[in-house]
């Protein structure tokens, strides 16, 4: 735009000006001067001309699924400068979604991160609707082809090394899992931990309660100390808030917790370690694309070569032949000479609990 | 010596609740003004961007608007009950059976012509709405059994029974195990009016000037009047009283049940826990403040709506999701207590 500008100007002060006052010449020799200087500025986009908002469907600091991506949010906001906003404890529903989605719209929010499964639906829908705004669902399985991406983390990899911590801690051999719902995610979280108790522990059984709720404090805990009444002396968790580990100490059980190392403090005695998210290099990443022309709408998956995922050191519970067995698989899956066997369609074996509750 | 009383207004002015909603909104954001300069907020950028996100264009207004609609009909059906001295706390179940009744339909019976089919459903929705007060009404009316208590109970009953259905035989094999059934089909959608405003607005208007005559104008509104004011002056005009309080009962949850159809019709498209976020509580409110006056009812029903839609985008602005609930929850104080000084007065009475 701007080199047609300049182009017309020029001819402009060639044919019409040419013998015009000093005046005038000076008047369009500072237009072309204005236009270059637009020219320089307002050619490639900068991170100026973007605003990222958040949505989140529990409290920012919920010490955290919704937290590790305020981490992330803040992370973005410190590498690159953009303007960001969120918004916290918008329920899985699509009204609820696309209002706050739009309100952001109108403020000229041009990339919007929805961080909870259920807003799947309203953000490919909103994706058709507003083909000038990016969306990116958390998550999700659904993308187009220009402006809605999803992206995940291969959290089942973490997660099997927690499991072979937790199988090598447990003394009554039963574990305890509070599990919010059983979509795939979730069910292959499980199978991939529970491989990783048999790892090491084959006598020792997964038991799976699920709340069918990301974030509520009374349903986890509810479920925590119906699995501690059944023995368990370990007990992991697929939900927002460390419930679970409030729980599991009160109980003077153990507590592989999720999501962020922040929730530790909630338990510390209980704490044993925690398959965490680290989403503020992705956040930059897609940003990045975005301001410089080179987003594509994908599918994003890293694992924890990328440091997405990744398991938040061990504490002292954990025997040292376990840590290093730890460690050792750790470094394979990085290399990428081993990956925990991915399975969500069923329960492995060592599981108690059911898929279709 | 004389003493001071308090008395209720032998005239009260029509249009006094909604003066009041107006003064508890005033007093709501003089509060969130001092609480949003202690966090450093501009209370001015932040009031006017809520109010240009939730009235200020063609789709935060029908946002604003769609969001009355659930509000305004569970409103009036309460405020039907309540001329026969009856409280209906069970509008959030209805609202939901409503749209269990619909989606029942839709994936039983099948219609060519859409605008007939979409009629078919809202009146699935509404006979809906009745079925989950018909217990309540029974009890009520044969036994005696406190209404308070049995319709709020029911909304556990109800709401439990769209968990079960969509965690069980309504599950959407699509939705992997999320708790949603399936979407409704296109045909079915209830068509816009402008914007995103769905045509269920068309139908409050008309429910709320149809609930204004049948209360205030028609002779069964007169009757319920009766029927509720007193028991032996029902007898003694030779008025059903107990008929009248199981109709007004049907009635009044069918309209919390349209309101679940046209919800689902209009908005959610699906049955999920989430069709109502305590619209039939909120419509509680709604109702009460309005002195159970249907068109009160349909004006403040806006501006609720309006106060919904202004509490959720104010944290796209950056303000806490708990400020804008302060703000919501003293417009409704500020309200209530406005309306008092509007209803009541202080009289002086000489010492006998």
């Amino acid at each position: 735009m701007a080199l047609i500008e300049l182009g017309i100007l020029l001819f402009i002060y060639n044919k019409k000006y040419e013998k015009e006052v000093r005046m005038r010449r000076s008047w369009a020799v500072g237009l072309i001067i204005i236009s270059i200087l637009t020219m320089a500025c307002g050619g490639a986009a900068t991170v100026d001309d973007y605003k990222a908002a958040f949505v989140y469907v529990g409290p920012a600091d919920d010490g955290g699924w919704s937290q590790a991506h305020d981490v992330g949010r803040q992370y973005l906001v410190d590498q690159t400068g953009i303007e960001t906003q969120y918004t916290e404890l918008i329920p899985e529903d699509a009204t609820a979604f696309r209002t706050v989605a739009e309100a952001y719209i109108d403020q000229g929010y041009n990339i919007i991160f929805g961080t909870t499964f259920g807003y799947i639906d309203a953000m490919a829908e909103m994706a058709e609707e507003y083909p000038d705004v990016i969306f990116l669902h958390c998550s999700g399985y659904l993308k187009n082809d220009t402006n809605f991406g999803n992206y995940f983390g291969k959290m089942y990899q973490p997660r099997y090394l927690s499991g072979l911590a937790a199988g090598a801690i447990t003394e009554s051999n039963k574990i305890g899992y509070v599990a919010a719902f059983p979509i795939p995610e979730v069910i292959r979280g499980i199978n991939a931990f529970a491989a990783g108790v048999k790892e090491v522990n084959p006598d020792a059984t997964v038991e799976v309660v699920w709340t069918f709720t990301w974030f509520g404090p009374e349903e986890e805990t509810q479920a925590a100390n119906a699995l501690l009444e059944t023995g368990a002396d370990v007990l992991a968790q697929h939900q927002d808030s460390p419930s679970t580990g409030v729980a599991a100490e009160a109980a003077g059980a153990k507590w592989i917790s999720y999501n962020t190392a922040y929730g530790k403090d909630a338990a510390p005695g209980a704490f044993v370690t925690a398959p965490v998210w680290s989403w503020g290099p992705y956040y930059v990443d897609v940003v990045e694309s975005i301001v410089n022309g080179e987003f594509t709408a994908e599918a994003y998956w890293g694992g924890m070569e990328t440091g997405l995922v990744s398991l938040y050191e061990l504490s002292s519970d954990v025997p040292s032949d376990t840590a290093e067995l730890i460690s050792q698989r750790s470094e394979e899956i990085i290399a990428g000479s081993f990956d925990p066997e991915i399975v969500e369609e069923e329960f492995i074996d060592n599981v108690i609990g059911t898929v279709n509750p | 010596m004389n003493k001071y009383i308090l008395s209720k207004k032998t005239v009260v002015n029509d249009l006094a609740t909604f003066y009041s909603f107006l003064i508890g909104l005033f007093v709501a954001v003089c509060i969130g003004s001092i609480i949003l300069l202690i966090q450093d907020q501009n209370p001015i950028n932040v009031f006017s961007l809520m109010l240009k996100l939730s009235v200020g264009s063609i789709n935060s207004l029908s946002n604003s608007l769609n969001k009355a609609i659930p509000l305004i009909l569970a409103g009036l059906g309460i405020a039907i009950m309540n001329s026969v001295k009856l409280w209906n706390i069970g509008a959030e179940g209805q609202i939901f059976l409503g749209a269990i009744a619909v989606n029942l339909i839709y994936i039983n019976i099948n219609i060519s012509n859409s605008s007939l089919f979409i009629f078919i459903l809202l009146i699935s929705g509404f006979i809906g709405g009745a079925i989950c007060i018909l217990l309540p009404a029974i009890t009520k009316v044969f036994f005696g059994v406190n209404e308070i208590i049995t319709t709020l109970l029911t909304n556990y009953v109800i709401i439990g029974l769209t968990v079960y259905l969509v965690n069980g035989p309504w599950k959407d094999p699509k939705s992997l195990n999320f708790p949603a059934a399936a979407y409704v089909g296109k045909e079915v959608y209830l068509p816009t009016i402008f914007g995103k405003l769905s045509t269920g607005f068309l139908i409050c208007i008309l429910f709320a000037i149809g609930a204004h005559y049948l209360k205030e104008k028609s002779v069964f509104g007169y009757e319920m009047r009766i029927a509720g004011g007193s028991a032996m002056t029902a007898i003694y005009a030779g008025i059903n009283a107990k008929q009248k309080a199981f109709y007004a009962m049907l009635v009044g949850g069918g309209f919390a049940g349209l309101a679940g159809a046209i919800e689902l019709l209009s908005q959610t498209h699906r049955v999920s826990p989430g069709i109502s976020q305590g619209f039939g509580y909120t419509a509680i409110i709604v109702a009460a403040i309005t002195g159970m006056r249907p068109i009160g009812i349909f004006l403040v029903g806006c501006l609720f709506g309006a106060l919904t839609i202004g509490g959720a985008v104010i944290q796209t602005i950056g303000v806490s999701s708990y400020i804008a609930e302060i703000i919501q929850a003293s417009t409704l104080i500020g309200a209530l207590i406005s309306q008092f000084f509007f209803t009541y007065q202080i009289k002086e009475v000489e010492d006998a």
